[in-house]
């Protein structure tokens, strides 16, 4: 009787509690993950663009397939990956021909990474910071008390020799070392891996003559040599004479340099 | 702590099964003790481990496992009312299942960890699908079985975490390797195993994981038609070879009618007896599929429609819905592309499962004789149904929260 009662009542009651059961834990479920926010950030030293990092796992490469794309011919497809594993930043560089460089090291296999430590993929530089950076601008990315590439002397040295008649006027700032160049009595400055070059870049991926820096009747332009890697300016590939204004950041092959009018 | 509050709905899991278990542990002015020791430990199994990871370890959602716990209660009723004699046996596959469970959430914890798991677990799949073919023994026309010391399991079931495991990959690694190639070729291994063992629907079960991993591996739609193509190619090719077995699975196909007392003989019993049910069934034990063959393992879901009525049956498959979507949505904020992959894959499989089973047995589809996730009866089964639920939990950031408290 009483086992009769049960069955009789457990066949109207079960499918209620049922239905709480399921639907509140479905709806649970559906709800998801936890999101993970922001939870780093990559800073441009050339532009002071800031890209954040909103995975545990944030892969970099000149393919459309990464998460954070880099289309500089000197960073390979599948180029690095940055991860956070169990509270420590880590950077896996993924056989890049380039290499990857934490703070002028290259990293063979994986590297870990700290708050403010200085990445460089192929002619690409970053500052890694765990915190949103209160101002954005290149120039406030902190030194490196390194030379930028150390890591293999044959390719990366990349070093600027800068003739030392500094006078007052318009200058080029090396954004990493801090060196600057007075360029006020110049007509032209070439950029490249030639030793004649007034600006001297021992990057293999740089031509010997790879840009030229010259004064025209409106001011000063900067010009690519038909160099293979390629020259940016402000990230943007320089495709034929450009004007170049106060604060222009030119890149070539990572070494990153700063156009300053000081008049 | 979010997600449903823990507390009350325990109590409404615990209320469920002491009316569902009440059932089977008072019948006929009798008590059956052993479903009674079965409930009680049960029950004090889900209270130990709730209180434990809600108040101890601080995790903060249990409806993955709340949604388990429930499923695997209907089980056991289920088993205590048709099949009591084999309670005692279904139990300790459950417990075995569940420390399986925190045992696999331990080892993948740590990535880097379970990376070092990864070429081990792929060789003993491997060596174990050999073994089972050339050792297995026949149960109901596939040579899937293994017998040792009197207690018999099917390989296929524990190969199936090894199998996601082995598919599941970190980001770096998947962006090193470039290529599914020795992936390929060891799921091909496997599948085609599976194939000469006639476990055709388990085949065709890990043909679908796979899927499901190339595409969260590679990212590439076109890379998944290649592989579907060059499957369905091979599928014509076996079936040209072994015509004779392939159409024989074939044959009461959307036929069932036609062989009611023949092939067709258990599906026309689930159609007929489900809708006897109605929605809320004749109450537990009061049922007549129970005393067809294979009731509580491939026909379970017809029993759940006709002894518990279609309302639950329908909330039993709906929450393979819920924990597929849950995977999905695990992957996307997940600590590793390792978790993300494992995730969707065993959501992937537990759903693909339940819908074969589910509409293999109404004739929806052909009866490949797998079974329902969490609710067949079945040792394997329910062990690798709690592993491979890992997967899921470990890819919920939310699983973790607690420890960085």
């Amino acid at each position: 009787m009483q086992t009769a009662f049960i069955v009789s009542f457990g066949r109207w009651i079960l499918p209620i509690i049922a239905f709480y059961i399921i639907v509140g834990c479905g709806v649970s479920l559906v709800r998801g993950n936890r999101k993970v926010g922001t939870i780093g950030y990559l800073i441009n030293s050339a532009n002071g663009d800031e890209i954040p990092l909103t995975s545990y796992e944030t892969s970099i490469g000149r393919s459309n397939s990464c998460d954070i794309v880099l289309s500089y011919t000197t960073v390979s497809r599948f180029h690095a990956v940055i991860a956070k594993r169990g509270g420590k930043w880590m950077i896996f560089d993924t056989y890049s021909k380039t290499g990857t460089f934490i703070n002028g090291q290259q990293i063979h296999g994986k590297g870990f990474i700290e708050d403010g430590d200085t990445l460089v993929f192929g002619n690409a530089v970053f500052r890694f910071t765990e915190h949103k950076a209160k101002n954005e601008h290149p120039e406030d990315v902190p030194l490196s008390t390194s030379p930028l590439f150390v890591g293999d002397e044959k390719f990366y040295t990349g070093e600027i020799l800068i003739p030392q008649k500094i006078k007052k006027g318009c200058l080029i700032e090396n954004c990493i070392t801090g060196e600057q160049m007075e360029i006020d009595d110049m007509d032209s400055i070439l950029i490249g891996r030639s030793n004649d070059a007034h600006i001297h870049i021992s990057i293999q991926a740089a031509s010997r003559n790879h840009a030229l820096i010259s004064r025209s009747d409106s001011g000063w332009i900067i010009e690519d040599l038909d160099s293979a890697a390629g020259t940016l300016l402000n990230g943007e590939p320089v495709t034929e004479c450009t004007p170049l204004k106060d604060g222009d950041i030119i890149e070539i092959c990572g070494f990153t340099v700063k156009f300053v009018e000081n008049n | 702590m979010t997600g449903p509050k823990w507390l009350p709905t325990l109590l409404l899991i615990s209320i469920f099964q002491a009316i569902t278990f009440y059932q089977v542990i008072f019948v006929d002015g009798k008590t059956n003790e052993t479903a009674l020791m079965v409930f009680a430990i049960y029950s004090a199994i889900e209270w130990l481990y709730s209180i434990a990871s809600s108040i101890v370890l601080r995790k903060s959602s249990l409806a993955l496992e709340f949604i388990a716990f429930f499923l695997t209660g209907i089980s056991l009723v289920i088993v205590a009312s048709s099949a009591p004699s084999l309670l005692v046996k279904q139990f300790i596959a459950v417990c075995i299942g569940f420390v399986l469970y925190i045992v696999m959430l331990f080892i993948i914890a740590n990535v880097d960890r379970a990376e070092k798991f990864r070429i081990p677990m792929a060789a003993g799949a491997i060596i174990l699908l050999v073994f089972t073919l050339i050792f297995a023994r026949a149960i109901n026309g596939a040579y899937n079985w293994i017998v040792i010391g009197g207690f018999s399991f099917q390989s296929a079931e524990l190969v199936k975490v090894a199998f996601i495991f082995v598919g599941a990959a970190t980001l770096e690694k998947l962006q090193s390797t470039k290529h599914l190639t020795a992936y390929v070729v060891f799921s091909l291994v496997c599948i085609a195993l599976l194939f000469l063992m006639r476990d055709l629907g388990t085949a065709l079960i890990f043909f679908f994981t796979f899927i499901v991993l190339a595409f969260m591996r590679s990212g590439d739609i076109r890379t998944i038609i290649f592989l579907c193509m060059g499957a369905a190619m091979a599928a014509g090719l076996i079936v040209l070879m072994r015509s004779d077995y392939v159409m024989n699975r074939f044959a009461t196909y959307r036929h069932v009618w036609d062989y009611v007392d023949g092939k067709g003989y258990q599906q026309t019993r689930v159609l007929t007896y489900s809708v006897s049910g109605g929605l809320l069934g004749l109450g537990i034990g009061n049922g007549k599929l129970q005393n067809v063959f294979a009731a509580t393992e491939d026909l379970v879901f017809g029993v759940l429609c006709e002894e518990w009525g279609i309302l639950i049956a329908f909330l039993v498959a709906l929450s393979f819905v819920f924990i597929f979507i849950h995977s999905i949505r695990c992957a996307k904020g997940s600590r590793s592309a390792f978790y993300s992959i494992a995730s969707c894959a065993a959501g992937g499989l537990f759903l693909f499962q339940a819908a074969l089973n589910i509409f293999g047995v109404t004739d929806f589809l052909p009866l490949t004789g797998v079974t329902l996730p969490f609710i067949s009866r079945g040792g394997s089964s329910t062990i690798s149904c709690w592993a491979l639920l890992a997967f899921i939990k470990a890819a919920d950031n939310r699983t973790w929260a607690g420890g960085k408290k």
